[in-house]
């Protein structure tokens, strides 16, 4: 498929269609996501090749129209309903404390998005482990940006993170000079090296997908849930082990921080959709944790480069 | 506004000492005979003491080899195989050498102590072809010993006197030449003397001065024992201030290993184990062992490579060959059609070059 396609889903409720695809935006610059008027950008990489896809909603009736370039194109603009939600199932989920109850009510058009994709969202992950967040998203552009290609379609800014094939041969000397230690690199390359069997959580019941993503070293709680979250539509694998997640809610439900044990215990009455509660209270209700003290230093001792 | 001078009495009940005041004398105890297993040292020592002419007073603190104690525990091994037996005896390899005869191993023995080969002993063993072990418990040794010496006393001679023992093995020391004894186990006395929390003459506060005088009473004790003049006992007069009769403290609080160990594995061990080739493994074997001796150029970089790759869960897909340059250097050209692999291997071989003294440069070629 080289000539443009169209797709329009009509969800029937409520859509948040820029809430729910964010989370595929890895910074500012992620060059594999670009948002203007026409929509969202997405450029991916599918089983059937690469593709692009720019997502937009349409006011008046509700409907999300999708285009798609690429021989992945049809791909993607039929993972569209599952993209945006469609299979994510809130059966049996009750706002036990009233500030969920609020943000749920706030943001009726929120859904857990499913991208099938698990590499795609995998690498990154694994890029944004241990670090603050700007480093992170700026070696994963960076490394986007030297070793991926040009996503097809009309949009020359949108770009495609590297295959699995192309992060394998990247040299260990580029990660560490955009930044990933070497600790992740290694987790990067035995992801990428596992790509076959990894791309199979997608079709995998959840409890098998978790375990076999964690069953590669270097591949925590915290990442399954960041892959979960994104592209297997995983409603409850809240982000432990994550540096600001805990102390947020905590915050929010509590009024004071909790570490991941508290985390645990306060999300107890939500098992099945804890991460619904964490995304819904990330989207707005309250008040956020007060922010206290200067950022992070950033480290100095990489030999990265700007390019 | 408290006292400025009633502070510095409030010491620890241990800084309390004054110090030694008077004379000490170091008595050697001779005529005591080839220690056979199973004797009753306590009473061997007693009789010999006694058959000398002395008699142990308050206050005496007895030195005495470990390799008595030994024997008479019986604490031998055959002499076939010394690295085994070594290897047997430690908890921990430190730093390990090749030498003429073999690897020399710095361990940490289950006694706890860190020593050349365990403080395994092949000199003065007797007449058969034995090794002699150290015991895994040395304060306890010294513990049983100081009673079995009490009950002799006191059934033989009618004598009760608070006495201390120490148990002494000798040892070299890193950064120092030559060996000294040191107090493997104590009973019945103080083995540091801690300082802080007094004030020195100046006033000023004394923050870490705790001297060890259970090692230094094992290495005085030395000046009159000796392995060639076969007086393995001395007795320690005028030091009746350190005794302390029933104290649960024994020598083992002198042992610095562990979280507060400045120096837990030496440097080229260190750099090693970093890239996974721990000292005293198989893996450090195979890969080699740096020599007392020098060694050329060529030896120690094939070593360096060995350390980079054996250890690395890349290493087997890379090449590494070496060839001399015209001017005299010498190049290390690494391929794997992998170029994370080898950029990963060239890293690890960056490290593995240090551990060998070697210095480097490397270029990036593309194949």
């Amino acid at each position: 498929m080289t000539s443009e396609a169209t797709r329009t889903y009509r969800p029937g409720h409520p859509l948040a269609v820029g809430a729910i695809l964010g989370c595929y935006r890895h910074g500012g610059g992620d060059p594999t996501f670009r948002r203007d008027e026409a929509g969202i950008w997405l450029g991916r990489h599918t089983p059937e090749g690469p593709g692009t896809m720019v997502v937009c909603s349409s006011a008046a009736d509700g409907a999300v129209i999708a285009r798609a370039w690429g021989s992945g194109g049809d791909w993607l603009l039929d993972g569209l309903p599952d993209l945006l939600g469609a299979s994510d199932d809130w059966s049996g989920f009750v706002a036990h404390h009233p500030q969920v109850a609020a943000a749920w009510a706030a943001n009726p058009g929120w859904r857990v998005p499913r991208s099938r994709l698990v590499i795609d969202s995998l690498v990154p992950a694994v890029i944004e482990q241990k670090v603050t967040g700007k480093e992170a998203f700026a070696a994963y552009r960076t490394l986007v940006w030297r070793f991926g290609a040009s996503a097809p379609g009309p949009n020359p800014g949108l770009r495609l993170a590297p295959t699995a094939a192309q992060w394998a041969a990247i040299p260990s000397w580029e990660f560490l000079r955009a930044g990933v230690t070497s600790q992740r690199a290694d987790t990067v390359m035995r992801c990428v090296q596992r790509a076959g069997r990894l791309e199979e959580c997608a079709r995998m019941p959840l409890p098998a997908a978790r375990a076999r993503l964690q069953a590669i070293p270097g591949v925590g709680r915290w990442t399954m849930a960041e892959v979960g979250q994104r592209a297997l539509g995983d409603p409850d694998s809240p982000s432990f082990g994550d540096y600001h997640v805990a102390k947020e809610i905590g915050w929010q439900l509590l009024g004071h921080d909790i570490d991941d044990d508290g985390l645990e215990e306060l999300l107890e009455p939500y098992a099945g959709h804890r991460f619904r509660v964490q995304a819904l209270l990330a989207l707005g209700g309250g008040p956020g944790r007060p922010r206290r003290g200067p950022r992070f230093t950033l480290p100095t001792h990489l030999p990265t480069r700007s390019f | 506004m408290p006292d400025p001078a009633a502070t510095t009495e409030e010491a620890p009940e241990e800084a309390s000492w004054s110090g030694p005041v008077g004379e000490v004398r170091i008595i050697p105890v001779q005529g005591i005979p080839e220690i056979v297993r199973d004797c009753d040292l306590g009473a061997v020592i007693g009789g010999a003491i006694a058959a000398g002419g002395e008699a142990l007073r308050d206050g005496d603190i007895l030195a005495v080899t470990s390799k008595i104690a030994s024997k008479a525990l019986g604490l031998t091994a055959v002499r076939t195989d010394k690295r085994a037996v070594v290897r047997e005896q430690s908890v921990r390899v430190v730093a390990e050498r090749m030498t003429s005869t073999g690897a020399t191993r710095i361990v940490e023995g289950r006694h706890g102590v860190v020593m050349a080969g365990a403080g395994i002993d092949a000199s003065n063993t007797g007449p058969a072809e034995t090794l002699l072990l150290l015991p895994d418990d040395p304060d306890e040794v010294a513990r049983e010993l100081l009673e079995s010496l009490t009950a002799y006393l006191r059934l033989t001679l009618g004598l009760a006197p608070d006495l201390g023992l120490v148990l002494t093995d000798t040892a070299g020391r890193p950064w120092r030449g030559g060996q000294t004894d040191f107090a493997l186990g104590a009973a019945g006395l103080r083995v540091l003397a801690d300082y802080r929390g007094c004030s020195d003459v100046d006033g000023r506060p004394l923050e870490v001065t705790a001297i060890a005088v259970a090692d230094e009473i094992a290495a005085a004790a030395d000046l009159v024992k000796g392995k060639l003049a076969q007086v393995p006992v001395a007795i320690l007069r005028g030091l009746g201030h350190l005794v302390e009769p029933g104290t649960a403290t024994g020598a083992r609080r002198l042992v610095r290993t562990g979280p507060g160990d400045f120096f837990a594995m030496g440097h080229v061990e260190a750099a090693r184990a970093a890239l996974g080739v721990d000292p005293g493994s198989q893996l450090a074997e195979a890969a080699g062992i740096r020599s007392v001796n020098v060694e050329s150029v060529p030896d120690r970089l094939a070593r360096a490579v060995r350390v980079a790759l054996l250890a690395d869960p890349r290493g087997s897909s890379v090449r590494a060959e070496t060839r001399e340059l015209p001017d005299g250097r010498v190049e290390v050209l690494m391929t794997c059609p992998d170029a994370y692999a080898v950029g990963r291997a060239t890293a690890r071989l960056e490290v593995a070059l240090w551990s060998e003294g070697l210095g480097e440069e490397i270029v990036l070629r593309d194949a």
